[in-house]
């Protein structure tokens, strides 16, 4: 889930998609993720103030940052951008972007970003979390929908009304139980995957528009916001389930082009899934891909120290 | 359509056993129970439709009925939000396998069979989250009243109370941790409620303990242990049955072990396991832990060790138990009489170990050795009266035979078996000292004395004893190596010369054996006492070590030619000199085997040594096969100056790394420190390394790869004469023996002691990995036979690169799969299986790295059956798969993946099959595969969608004409479906290849007809002709979607006449058919099932009369998860539904009409 196998399987080879966010110094391919949203949702128009949760490395942030400045260079008459950044760990600074290292489940956290927009709500919340997956198909589709509630939750206070909210999802086995709660907050839900999310991935977005809460909604962070119920409306299996549509988005024409890099095929856009030649023009070689940006600190580290240091092979 | 479910292999996420044993598996939604002693499945029941049963909780009190052997037994079964109440009765019957006496008295019954029910109670829920952990909860501790409450905890950290003794249960209490944060994992201890604490396992990496009872001002329940540490978030929890210690499992793969009770907050942590670790259950002095790395280990307790043993014995692993494929053991249970332990893993495996095992290669008393005193001294020299006799020195001869010298100069043997002694020889020149050493192949000792004599004496007197005057005063030791030509021996004998001698001993004619020295080897200048060595005969190499920590090579040419007896010794030089190789300590052995033949350095020596510096270290040997002559006088290298060689490393910086004259040149590869006692010795069982040694009271074998202490026995520290033998690689027989007080203590080990019958593997194992790809075999199987009843074969690949055949078998409670066939050798995912019958009944597997096999499919009733009387519910097929060929790589670019195949067979006379596969570089690829000659041939190749390709199918069309045209449907990412025909140029090549020619590889022409059926991957199709000739076409994409292209496909086989599809209808499209993405679509009769990663299965019905019209007629939830391909086969006019992903489904229609 999230990181099949599949996933990884060109990792050791050229993953394409890292080497053009490399080349165009995005901190994470994600980065063309919220790029062809925006291409098909035209996501930002007019937007000032943006809110990132769950931001490292950045990559969206990035995004935000660069369209609300183009936003803002066009319009230099409106207010300047204002994007808060949050994460419960820190990340490396970016231009024009605040940075609010913090849990999403804390009302502070609601309160310093509502500062941050001196008293103003957020135009868009966008959310790329996802919690590392176990291997539990249905523990893990339950983890990321806490994550997105949790988000959802938060959004619900700092989110003007008719804002968008954007957030990663596994579309699972109770996927529609998630669905029918976002439609609670959102008349329009719509489910999302970008064309540089892999096709074996079961990663899509879902893309919240014309934030509408209900009459007498008063946001509170003193219960967590929790999935439904399969009910009338929404039955395990048959013809009364709540499914939002789905749309398939980007097409990277217009940035596949590298600068040391021709593709053997870039006529209609670049695949993610697709086996792409690369022929760059030093050496003939390959590139080496370092990650983009170096992953976070895995909780293994100190478990692989001790075994490189054969701590492992020990008795007695 | 009516769909019921048969067969589900997948996780094994929960078990418990009822009793010692009957074995509850929750699997899926499915509690099963196992009778562990035959591994009979008892009962198998539906508990949590929807949902997968994540554990098990039993009431901790049993009900005896009163003068019935019916036992029952509640418990509680909790998987997501829902929980179900279980009631299961049983009586436990005798087992013709149960030889157990304690257990047999404690459940057996003659008379009876054991028998389970499995009766649901109430089923529960959904509740408002996540279920974390029940527990059963009584009105107060000493009543002996069943249960009342259940106590639920829940992943947002709270926890409720159920009253269950009214009809409908009703919650009674409530409380929030003050803690809110979001659980991965949680465990109850304590059976009231006021004595009810709950462990956390929150996801910012900390554990947390919390009595439900309590609650602050605010309302909460506050916290009362922290335990922070863990760098990962916790996936399981579990308390000691006293509650004063916790442990916990964690992403960061560490097992900590806290100490509640204690003040200074101290914890133990574990490491060892290569993933991450899924649970961990205490057990008496021991934990036992599942892990992603597919092992379950068993440790020693480090918090119940004694505080002089704690800081070294932490890491104590004493068993990794490896029986799971794949990825994963997700469960684990302990039978209550704590013997067995159950493990479950993601291969749908349940596997049963012996923990009784465990205690047997621990060896902690002198009860479980033998001591082997001298005989009265009459008994084999009764002249000698009042003579001061004791062993002198010992050698074990075999399993079950020890030979010493005493000091009277007898060498004795002791048989074991009837506990007898035999003197073999008496010297005087042999009193008072001996070395010795013996050979286990050729039963002969030698020894050497004070005098400088070697004696040699066969152990069953089969030759006269040889006596020979080798050194001019004592024998410091003696070595024997084995040669390959059988009877033939090499014995080394160090004095206190300068030099040392090297003898050929051939007992080929066993009572007239033959001695003579062939080599003297000088020694080292430096002051060394050589106490180890070896010897390669191939090539001629003789390596020692010694007290002062030299590894000493000497070249021994021609020491494998059977030279003639004129020859005079020749000596030789020390070759090669590596100085404190182990810091200063003793080498204390020395063992070589060849390089690998794929390693690159190849050919070559690995050497590995041990030293009394508790390491071992490996080093490669090249340049052997040189003369000696170019050898350098005396190469003297200090090896403290000597870096490991990093082969990952080209830079030719190296110089000190490698040390080498002119031409021995010897690298140090691996150095690792294994006891902070001594390591003594090495040995490889099955390309393993076992490590020998002694830390503190104990001798340890220590296996490397596996990282866990495979035999210790407590034999109070070092000894000067100790001696192991073995010959497996579980130590199932071996024999330690060591001296002490003038004694041979000995441990004879003739196979497992543990007398427990149990099946080992309880249900046996699936795919361990995701499977991606499901073929019935259906027409592919029995070709060649008559069977009047079909079995249904199966073929599955997947991530784990195996190809499987199964035979599905119906049963009683349940059907199974059997594994008929594992074939590895694809390198990475099987993504396709197709099969075509032409002179042989072929099967084609592709997937990622280009890899396209053909495999000759050979099926056929077991030896001995007819076909006419064989019974598929019974009966196992004989099934074999030949590989025929491998195709060639024909992409331009590195990680091409064959992502879907299609097949048939052209001419069936002459073995041609045509082969469609669509490539990952968007290229449509054709292959001509000729099975007589077994090769595959490149036809034509063409790409359109400038896409990833996703499906390949063809279609053959007859004209008017009689010819019939070959057409081509390819989908891709880009959501479209296109329609080549390769007719012409299919036809074209085969021509020319019936006239010998072999044509160039062709473009395909364009596609003559394409149509956007989804938004984005079109992941499955299926096409199917209908009674009037028009075809359906059925798709399934990333976009949710369902859509069928009703089609009239025609084809001209004149040239001129382009082929044509034209659709009858609108296409006619369900665009929420799912809620995800559609992985598979089949179309029967006039229905169509599509398959999602949902996890449904949707039946549609399609509606033609006016238009096609969809809707949706019967839906099933899947209970694999990930689904990624489904095929239909109808098998006794009954359909047969095979769905795969993260494990197998089978569903089954009623018998058609």
């Amino acid at each position: 889930m999230g990181k099949s196998s599949k996933d990884k399987r060109d990792v050791a080879s050229i993953t394409l998609g890292g080497l053009q966010a490399k080349e165009q110094g995005w901190r994470a391919r994600s980065a063309f993720k919220l790029m062809q949203l925006d291409e098909e949702f035209n996501l930002f128009e007019g937007i000032h103030r943006a809110v990132d949760l769950c931001a490292a490395p950045g990559s969206w942030s990035q995004v935000l940052s660069k369209r609300l400045s183009e936003n803002h260079a066009n319009n230099p008459q409106e207010e300047p951008p204002k994007i808060v950044a949050v994460d419960l760990q820190a990340m490396a600074p970016l231009p024009g972007v605040i940075q609010l290292q913090g849990d999403i489940t804390k009302v502070s956290t609601a309160e310093q970003i509502i500062s941050y927009f001196e008293g103003k709500l957020s135009d868009i919340v966008v959310c790329d979390g996802a919690p590392d997956v176990t291997g539990l198909h249905d523990m893990d589709e339950y983890i990321q929908a806490q994550l997105l509630l949790a988000a959802l939750n938060i959004t619900t206070h700092v989110l003007r009304p008719g804002g968008t909210f954007i957030a990663k999802i596994f579309r699972g086995k109770d996927i529609t139980l998630l669905y029918s709660q976002l439609k609670v907050f959102f008349p329009v839900v719509t489910c999302s995957k970008p064309r540089s999310s892999r096709n074996s991935s079961i990663e899509s977005f879902i893309v919240c528009q014309n934030y509408s809460p209900p009459e007498g909604y008063v946001p509170t962070m003193a219960n967590p916001l929790l999935d439904f119920h399969y009910s009338g409306d929404n039955q395990l299996t048959g013809p009364n389930r709540t499914i939002v549509p789905f749309i398939a988005c980007g097409d990277l024409r217009h940035t596949v082009q590298l600068a040391n890099t021709t593709l053997s095929i870039c006529s209609s856009g670049y695949d993610s899934d697709m086996t792409y030649a690369l022929e760059t023009k030093e050496n003939g070689e390959y590139k080496s891909l370092d990650p983009l940006q170096p992953p976070i600190s895995a909780p293994y580290l100190k478990a692989l120290e001790l075994k490189r240091n054969n701590f492992y092979n020990r008795v007695a | 359509m009516n769909l019921e479910k048969d067969v589900f292999a997948g996780l094994v996420t929960s078990m418990a056993f009822l009793t010692d044993s009957i074995l509850l598996v929750g699997q899926g939604p499915w509690l099963k129970a196992f009778d562990v002693r035959n591994g009979e499945l008892l009962a198998k029941s539906l508990v949590l439709p929807a949902n997968r049963i994540h554990r098990l909780v039993l009431e901790p009190r049993g009900v005896n009925d009163e003068g019935t052997y019916a036992q029952r037994r509640k418990i509680l079964a909790y998987g997501a939000k829902t929980l179900a109440v279980l009631t299961i009765e049983y009586n436990i019957g005798s087992s013709s396998q149960l030889t157990d006496q304690s257990s047999h008295h404690a459940e057996g019954n003659d008379n009876q069979k054991t028998e389970v029910v499995i009766r649901q109670v109430q089923q529960y829920g959904p509740f408002t989250d996540w279920i974390q952990d029940v527990q059963w909860l009584y009105e107060d501790d000493e009543s002996g009243v069943e249960a009342t409450k259940i106590a639920m905890a829940f992943a947002h950290n709270f926890v409720e109370v159920y009253d269950i003794t009214a009809e409908r249960p009703s919650r009674v209490f409530r409380v929030q941790c003050e803690e809110q944060c979001i659980l991965y994992s949680a465990r109850f201890f304590g059976n009231t409620l006021s004595t009810l604490y709950l462990g956390s396992g929150t996801v910012f990496n900390e554990v947390h303990v919390w009595k439900v009872s309590d609650k602050n001002e605010e309302g909460f329940a506050p916290v009362q242990h922290r335990l922070v540490g863990h760098d990962g978030v916790i996936f399981g929890i579990r308390f000691s049955d006293d509650g004063s210690l916790l442990v916990s499992v964690s992403d960061d793969r560490t097992i900590r072990v806290w100490g509640l009770k204690d003040q200074k907050r101290k914890y133990h942590v574990i490491f060892g396991h290569t993933a991450r670790i899924w649970d961990c259950i205490m057990v008496d002095q021991y934990l036992v832990s599942v892990s992603e790395d597919t092992t379950c280990r068993v440790w020693n307790n480090p918090y119940l060790q004694e505080e002089d043993e704690q800081s070294d014995s932490a890491m104590d692993c004493l068993a990794c138990w490896e029986g799971h494929a794949g990825k994963n053991v997700w469960s684990c249970a302990v039978s209550p009489n704590k013997r067995l332990v159950a493990t479950g893993g993601q291969d749908s495996g349940v596997r049963l170990w012996s923990l009784k095992a465990i205690q047997e290669n621990h060896i902690e008393s002198e009860s479980d050795l033998t001591a082997i005193d001298l005989p009265e001294l009459e008994s084999y020299a009764p002249q000698l009266e009042d003579a001061n006799e004791f062993m002198r020195n010992f050698v074990i001869v075999d399993y079950d035979v020890i030979a010493t010298f005493t000091n009277q100069g007898f060498l004795l043997r002791y048989d074991n078996d009837d506990q007898k002694w035999t003197a073999l020889y008496q010297d005087d020149d042999f009193q008072n000292y001996a070395v010795m050493e013996a050979c286990r192949e050729g039963q002969f000792v030698v020894s050497g004395g004070l005098q400088g004599h070697l004696s040699i004496c066969h152990a069953y007197s089969a030759f006269t004893p040889l006596k020979l005057k080798v050194h001019n005063s004592k024998v410091l030791s003696v070595f024997i190596f084995e040669s390959k030509d059988k009877g033939v021996f090499y014995i080394v004998s160090i004095g206190m010369e300068d030099e040392f001698y090297l003898f050929r001993f051939d007992m080929r004619i066993i009572d007239e054996p033959k001695i003579r020295l062939v080599h003297r080897l000088q020694r080292s200048e430096i002051k060394t006492t050589i106490i180890c060595a070896t010897i390669s005969e191939d090539d001629s190499l003789l390596l020692c070590g010694s007290r002062e920590s030299a590894l000493l090579i000497y070249r021994i040419p021609g020491i494998h030619k059977d030279a003639s007896a004129e020859d005079q010794p020749t000596l030789s030089t020390l070759a090669l000199q590596l100085r404190r190789t182990h810091g200063r300590q003793a080498v204390s052995s020395v063992l070589v085997r060849p390089l690998p033949e794929t390693s690159s350095h190849s050919p070559g020596l690995i050497v590995l040594t041990t030293g009394r510096d508790g390491c071992f270290i490996e080093y490669r040997l090249l340049n052997i096969a040189s003369s000696a002559t170019e050898d350098g006088p005396n190469m003297d290298i200090d090896a403290d100056k000597m870096d490991l060689v990093d082969d990952d490393d080209d830079s030719d910086e190296g110089q000190e790394k490698k040390a080498h004259g002119k031409s021995l040149l010897i690298e140090k590869v691996y150095k690792n420190r294994v006891t902070k006692g001594w390591a003594e010795g090495a040995m490889y069982m099955d390309g393993e390394l076992y490590i020998l040694g002694f830390f503190r009271k104990r001798f340890f074998v220590f296996n490397v790869a596996k990282g866990f202490e495979m035999l210790s026995v407590a034999c109070g520290g070092a000894h000067r004469a100790w001696h192991f033998l073995n010959d497996d690689r579980k130590l199932a027989k071996c024999t330690f023996a060591f001296f002490r007080r003038n004694k041979v203590n000995t441990l004879f080990r003739k196979c497992m002691p543990s007398t427990e019958t149990f099946e080992a593997s309880v249900q046996s194992n699936f795919h361990g990995k995701d499977v991606r790809a499901i073929t019935f075999l259906g027409a592919a199987i029995g070709c060649q036979e008559k069977f009047k009843n079909m079995p249904m074969i199966v073929a599955t690949g997947g991530e784990d690169t195996l190809l499987r055949l199964s035979q599905y078998v119906p049963g009683d409670l349940e059907g199974s799969l059997i594994s008929l066939r594992t074939v590895r050798k694809h390198s990475s995912v099987i993504k396709s299986i197709v099969y075509s019958i032409g002179k042989e009944t072929l099967l084609f597997t592709s997937g990622a790295s280009e890899e396209l096999r053909c495999w000759k499919l050979d099926s056929h009733p077991p030896q001995g059956t007819l076909a006419s009387d064989f019974d598929p519910s019974k009966d196992l097929l004989d099934i074999s798969c030949l590989e025929l060929a491998a195709s060639p790589l024909v992409s331009d670019i590195k990680e091409t993946r064959i992502m879907d195949t299609s097949v048939f067979c052209i001419d069936a006379h002459r073995g041609y099959h045509i082969l469609a596969a669509a490539y990952s570089d968007s290229t449509t690829r054709l292959w001509l595969f000729d099975e007589v000659a077994k090769k595959f041939y490149l036809i034509a190749d063409g790409v359109w969608h400038m896409k990833c390709l996703l499906q390949i199918q063809h279609l053959l069309v007859e004209d008017n004409a009689g010819g019939q045209g070959i057409i081509i449907i390819t989908s891709a990412t880009d959501g479209k479906l296109a329609f080549w025909n390769a007719t012409s140029v299919v036809n074209q090549f085969i021509e020319s290849y019936k006239a010998g020619a072999i044509l160039e590889l062709v473009k395909l022409p364009e596609p003559f007809y394409s149509y956007q059926a989804h938004l984005s991957g079109v992941n499955a199709i299926d096409i199917k002709q209908q009674e009037d000739g028009s075809f359906w076409l059925a798709s399934g994409g990333e976009d949710n979607a369902f859509a069928l292209n009703w089609l009239d496909i025609r084809y001209d086989s004149r040239e001129d006449v382009p082929a044509s599809a034209t659709a009858k209808a609108d296409i006619a499209k369900i665009e929420g058919a799912h809620a995800s993405s559609i992985t598979g679509v089949h179309i029967v009769n006039r229905r169509v099932l599509t398959v999602s990663t949902d996890q449904r299965l949707n039946v549609w019905d399609v509606d033609t009369t006016q238009g096609v019209k969809l809707s949706l007629g019967d839906a099933h939830y899947i209970d694999v998860p990930d689904p990624s391909a489904m095929d239909v086969t109808v098998h006794n006019d009954t359909i047969v539904v095979g769905v795969t992903g993260i494990g197998f489904q089978l569903l089954k229609s009623k018998k058609l009409m």
